[in-house]
């Protein structure tokens, strides 16, 4: 029995020197640290129908005439790539998210794509003019987001497609940090995607 | 042989401290390993663990708790039973820990299994211990043997080449 105590003892010991340790390097961290009552996985609420180019007509994403944006693929463009959970955000079809791109809104600033990937995938490529900022470490990127997407039309946000649902937290955290919910489109195939179809694409930190 | 003279051979190698030793040098050694390469990356380690649908996601406190707190425990668990120190416990952590994740491996294996169709013994997943992708069959084996050395850690008497029987002759 005493045996027993001792070793429960013994483990309570070790378990308070663990979480000492834990609880001083998650502090010291520069980045990659951990709020201890944050909910990094809230998807924002109730699941929304996905978006399409029927709901989102090309031409209020392309006003010039002439613009070389592709046939719009109507009614089922969203592809679900992968088991993507249910959220509440307005999703981006392939076409959707190529023809903003190609809208010289965009080119003004005024479409604004966000990689939602870590560091090092953004710099393996992204799409060309996006802002990265990863959820997990919005404190870092959250002013430079703001600060070119409170006027923005759209705000596309992705990250690796397929099951990937850094997208959804970040779309979450743009909802809590001020902007509109239909501003906020979230392209569901992301980079797999945008990549394997040959769009533009861009490489390094910027 | 008898069983009672089995019992004592057992009993004599034990009291050689040699087994324990190795013991102590591998589930230490091991763990050292795996808790440090989680140490330095808190956030898929949460991504990991989250997957098992074990804690809660709401309230948050439990999953980031476990996040950061579960790697240092590895570690200090393991530095303990290396150099010896409250061998016991550092064993009966380590009991814990495996008899909680391995029945969480063969289930998240099932889960994948009937998610993707893919066949058992060809399933494979970051189980997010501190390895990188993992045959889960593999796993589950290697789990299993570590939770017999660390039972052994507890169960031996033996204390030679331990830093606290250095203490206690004191």
């Amino acid at each position: 029995m005493a045996t027993i105590g001792r070793t429960v003892l013994q483990m309570l010991a070790l378990s308070a020197v663990a979480l000492v340790l834990g609880l001083t390097a998650n502090a010291g961290r520069e980045s990659g640290s951990l709020m201890w009552t944050k909910n990094y996985f809230d998807r924002g609420g109730p699941a929304a129908k996905p978006l399409t180019t029927a709901d989102v007509p090309l031409e209020s994403i392309k006003p010039a005439a002439g613009d070389t944006i592709p046939p719009a693929n109507h009614g089922g463009a969203a592809k679900r790539a992968g088991a993507l959970p249910a959220h509440s955000f307005q999703t981006a079809s392939f076409d959707v998210a190529v023809a903003i791109f190609e809208s010289p809104d965009t080119a003004d600033g005024l479409n604004v794509f966000i990689d939602a990937r870590p560091a090092s995938e953004f710099a393996d490529g992204h799409i060309p003019g996006a802002i990265r900022c990863f959820p997990f470490e919005i404190e870092k990127c959250i002013d430079e987001v703001l600060q070119y997407t409170q006027a923005a039309y759209k705000v596309v946000v992705y990250c690796n497609g397929g099951d990937c649902e850094d997208s959804i937290f970040m779309c979450r955290e743009l909802l809590e940090a001020g902007l509109a919910h239909d501003q906020i489109f979230l392209y569901e195939g992301g980079w797999k995607e945008w990549s394997e179809k040959n769009q533009p694409s861009q490489r390094g930190t910027k | 042989m008898t069983g009672n003279g089995n019992s004592s051979l057992i009993r004599r190698l034990d009291e050689t401290g040699i087994p324990l030793l190795l013991v102590r040098l591998v589930l230490g050694g091991l763990f050292v390993w795996m808790g440090s390469n989680k140490i330095g990356h808190p956030i898929d380690f949460l991504k990991e663990i989250r997957e098992y649908h074990a804690l809660p996601e709401s309230p948050a406190v439990f999953l980031n708790t476990a996040a950061i707190v579960l790697p240092w425990l590895e570690v200090v668990a393991g530095v303990a039973l290396i150099v010896g120190v409250f061998v016991r416990g550092a064993s009966a952590i380590f009991t814990v820990m495996l008899a909680v994740f391995t029945p969480a491996i063969l289930i998240r294996g099932l889960q994948i299994r009937a998610e993707q169709g893919t066949p058992f013994f060809e399933i494979a997943f970051d189980c997010g211990c501190g390895a990188g992708v993992v045959v889960t069959w593999k796993k589950l084996l290697e789990n299993s043997g570590l939770g017999l050395l660390a039972l052994y850690g507890i169960l031996s008497l033996s204390r030679r080449f331990c830093l606290e029987h250095w203490w206690d002759r004191r």
